[in-house]
């Protein structure tokens, strides 16, 4: 059977809801991040803004040199959240298979809604209409009959397009593309590609398999399929998250450990809130370092399931404790993993306030849900800025 | 350095020491057992920094010196040896010949000036008991001992010698094993928490029948045998309060067979989920339930008849942990105590009053 698979994507996102809601900011090059003294990242930035060569991910410094005169606005993420929930909720009336990759943007599987929507065409065009309606924002979009081709099409004519590939033409669509589109295909890829004198898809489309396996082993035919363009993985509604995690770039590098532990026990009630609203506990806990030299360490341990913010924190702590601090350090982030149902399991003997930090956490839950954030904090983060926002 | 020794007496000096030789070290002649000339008798010693053994082999000392050479090596071939007389001699760059019947080898040694040395303390008094009695002891806790390495302090059993008691008691956070006898004077009260290596060595080389002398100082712990002594590093740290988690006064109370109870909770927890391999005991007037369910595999369900007027009460628990508190106890009647699904169960000998272990349910 022939899929209709549409990748929607919202155009400079971040911006576009701070311009939408600030009509004094539009066409102005506005940048989303962290503090433009600082060292944190672009989030996201204007399509004004990219014309200086600002991009999202690049260091928000470097940034601020390209573009002096931007307009630099801090991460509103429980606004993008909820736009995000808007738009999701609209995709969701045109199919039930809606797979959101990130805050902005998702796959949908149009697949047999004809009776309903009329060609897929028309039924992302009716979509793409419906974001800006609603929400006044535009989106980009692909269709083709997968994933991996839809989200290609949708990055090729932004902002506000709409790149249609028919089924069967996916090798001619893909072949002017740079390999680096491909996914997988990362700088030491591209390298290994380049050695073999490939730069583009269709260069990759003539390659013969067996060369392509001595290359790059294992990973060779994978590649091939999806330089045909060639990609069967299923949209899912629904992918349970593998782990969650908090991390904080330092305003400036950091070789105090009680500022270190500091910031993991923020981490850790973050990363602890998260799994109790997800209804999970997790086994195990990772530690990341990046030292001021950009090399970055990760210590794991695996123990008994915990949604327990002062447990997550207890376990990154010692896993800290180990390490030397023959540096000091960039960026600190705990994160959790290998999840279990909650309220299942071994039940703790020597830490009989355990149950009680159980029902104090659900209750904190309740405050925050209602009264933000702020309203309740451990005591010893008190007056202190959340340095995990 | 020139001796000769008696083969078995050389292996059975040499499996003493050999196995606190770590087999991954940071220094590399702390792979290496360290050989040095006594009067009538050679002394093996090896260490890793932490726990450290030394032994006294009978021989005749033809030359006085030291050397060290690689343990396992060693061990290996003193094992494949026949039962004759054994020549060790060092000649020059710490070369080391090792001859037996017809049999030479040429041994690679190191000089021992740099072996770390292995220094017993001097605690204020000796406790002195019989071999078993240790070892008994050491049964009934070492199975509880923590694996978790981010609970240091949990990673060892627990010494505490008292005026009139010596206590033993290690915890993993979901149970605790405690183990107590009435034993000699030692003074002033001591504790110590002993790693878990030291405690696996100790079970090993300790035999049947002799005596053995245990100390404690502010930083050792240290055991002597004739011809035999082990030093180890306490651990660091503060042991949980482990008086306050052994629950007192609980209303349930249960007497039964431990073989029965025993290949009765074998039986069901071959269905239960292979991880914490949970078991649910329901207990009703004169009858115990044991089940066991996995979600892939199915279910299995045992009734034993019992000696119980109680209230209905249903308690999860990990099957290993009801099967390794059971196991220690000599008597064949055990005895459990227990409260409610949420609240920790205890595990005693229905004679003994020395041991218990308490082991926290699980949600089922």
């Amino acid at each position: 059977m022939i899929r209709a698979i549409a990748h929607v994507d919202m155009d400079a996102f971040y911006a576009s809801v701070e311009q939408r809601d600030r009509p004094e900011l539009r066409g102005l090059p506005v940048i989303v991040g962290a503090d433009p003294k600082g060292r944190g990242v672009v989030s996201a930035c204007s399509y004004e803004a990219r014309v200086f060569g600002v991009h999202s991910a690049m260091p928000i410094s470097k940034a601020a040199r390209l573009c002096p005169q931007g307009v630099y606005l801090p991460v509103d993420m429980d606004k993008y959240v909820r736009v995000s929930a808007d738009v999701m909720a609209i995709l969701g009336e045109f199919s039930p298979l809606v797979e959101p990759v990130s805050v902005d943007e998702a796959f949908i599987d149009l697949t047999g809604t004809e009776t309903l929507w009329g060609p897929p065409y028309e039924a992302v065009r009716a979509i793409k209409a419906r974001i800006k309606r609603e929400t006044g924002l535009t989106a980009s979009a692909g269709l083709a009959a997968n994933k991996f081709i839809a989200k290609v099409a949708s990055d090729l004519d932004k902002p506000d397009g709409l790149v249609v590939v028919e089924p069967g033409r996916e090798p001619e669509f893909l072949a002017p593309l740079p390999i680096e589109r491909l996914w997988g295909v990362g700088k030491a890829t591209a390298k290994e590609l380049q050695g073999l004198g490939v730069a583009t898809i269709g260069q990759l489309q003539r390659i013969a398999p067996r060369a392509l396996v001595a290359r790059l082993g294992p990973h060779g035919p994978d590649l091939l399929d999806l330089a045909f363009g060639r990609d069967e993985r299923a949209v899912e509604p629904f992918t349970p998250p593998k782990s969650m995690g908090a991390e904080t770039t330092f305003e400036r590098d950091c070789r105090e450990p009680a500022r270190l532990e500091e910031t993991l026990r923020y981490q850790a009630e973050r990363v602890a809130r998260e799994l109790r609203a997800e209804g999970l506990a997790a086994c195990r806990v990772t530690l990341k370092l990046r030292w001021a030299d950009f090399r970055t360490l990760t210590r794991s341990h695996t123990g008994d399931p915990t949604q327990d913010g002062l447990e997550i924190y207890r376990r990154a702590a010692v896993l800290l404790a180990r390490e030397r601090l023959v540096q000091a350090v960039r960026l600190i982030g705990v994160s959790a993993s290998t999840f279990r149902p909650q309220a299942r399991g071994q039940l703790p003997l020597l830490d009989p306030a355990a149950v009680r930090r159980e029902q104090l956490a659900r209750a904190v839950d309740r405050i925050t849900g209602r009264f933000g954030r702020s309203a309740i904090l451990p005591a010893r983060l008190l007056g202190r800025d959340d340095p995990s926002e | 350095m020139e001796v000769i020794l008696d083969r078995d007496a050389f292996l059975k000096g040499l499996q003493m020491v050999q196995n606190v030789v770590e087999p991954r070290q940071t220094l590399p002649i702390l792979a290496n057992v360290l050989l040095e000339t006594e009067e009538g008798t050679v002394r093996l010693t090896a260490t890793d920094l932490e726990v450290g053994a030394r032994v006294s082999v009978p021989a005749r000392v033809a030359g006085k010196g030291a050397i060290t050479v690689s343990a396992r090596k060693l061990a290996e071939i003193v094992k494949e040896l026949p039962a004759a007389a054994v020549t060790l001699k060092v000649g020059d760059n710490a070369g080391v010949s090792l001859r037996c019947a017809g049999v030479t080898y040429k041994l690679v040694g190191m000089p021992p000036d740099d072996f770390p040395a292995v220094v017993p303390a001097s605690p204020s008094a000796w406790l002195t008991l019989e071999a078993k009695i240790l070892r008994d002891m050491l049964t009934q806790t070492s199975f509880a001992i923590s694996h978790d390495e981010t609970r240091y302090a949990l990673n060892g059993v627990l010494f505490s010698l008292s005026s009139k008691e010596m206590r033993l008691v290690a915890t993993d956070g979901h149970r605790l094993a405690l183990s107590v006898r009435t034993l000699g004077d030692m003074g002033r009260p001591i504790t110590g928490i002993v790693p878990r290596k030291a405690i696996t060595e100790i079970m090993r080389v300790l035999g049947a029948g002799e005596e053995v002398q245990l100390g404690i100082t502010e930083n050792q712990f240290v055991l002597q045998m004739p011809n035999f002594v082990m030093t180890a590093r306490l651990i660091e740290g503060q042991f949980p309060n482990y008086e306050a988690v052994i629950p007192k006064n609980h209303p349930g109370r249960l007497v039964i067979a431990r073989a029965a109870l025993t290949s009765a909770l074998r039986r069901v927890s071959v269905m239960a989920e292979e991880r914490n391999k949970p078991v649910k005991l329901t207990l009703a007037p004169a009858s115990l339930k044991l089940a066991a369910s996995s979600q892939d595999m199915g279910e299995a369900e045992e009734t034993l008849d019992i000696d119980y007027a109680g209230e209905e009460v249903s308690i999860g628990f990990n099957s290993r942990y009801l099967l390794e508190a059971i196991a220690p106890v000599e008597n064949e009647q055990v005895v459990l105590e227990f409260k409610d699904a949420l609240s920790p169960g205890i595990v005693r000998s229905a004679s003994e009053e020395g041991y218990c272990c308490v082991i926290m349910p699980m949600r089922i």
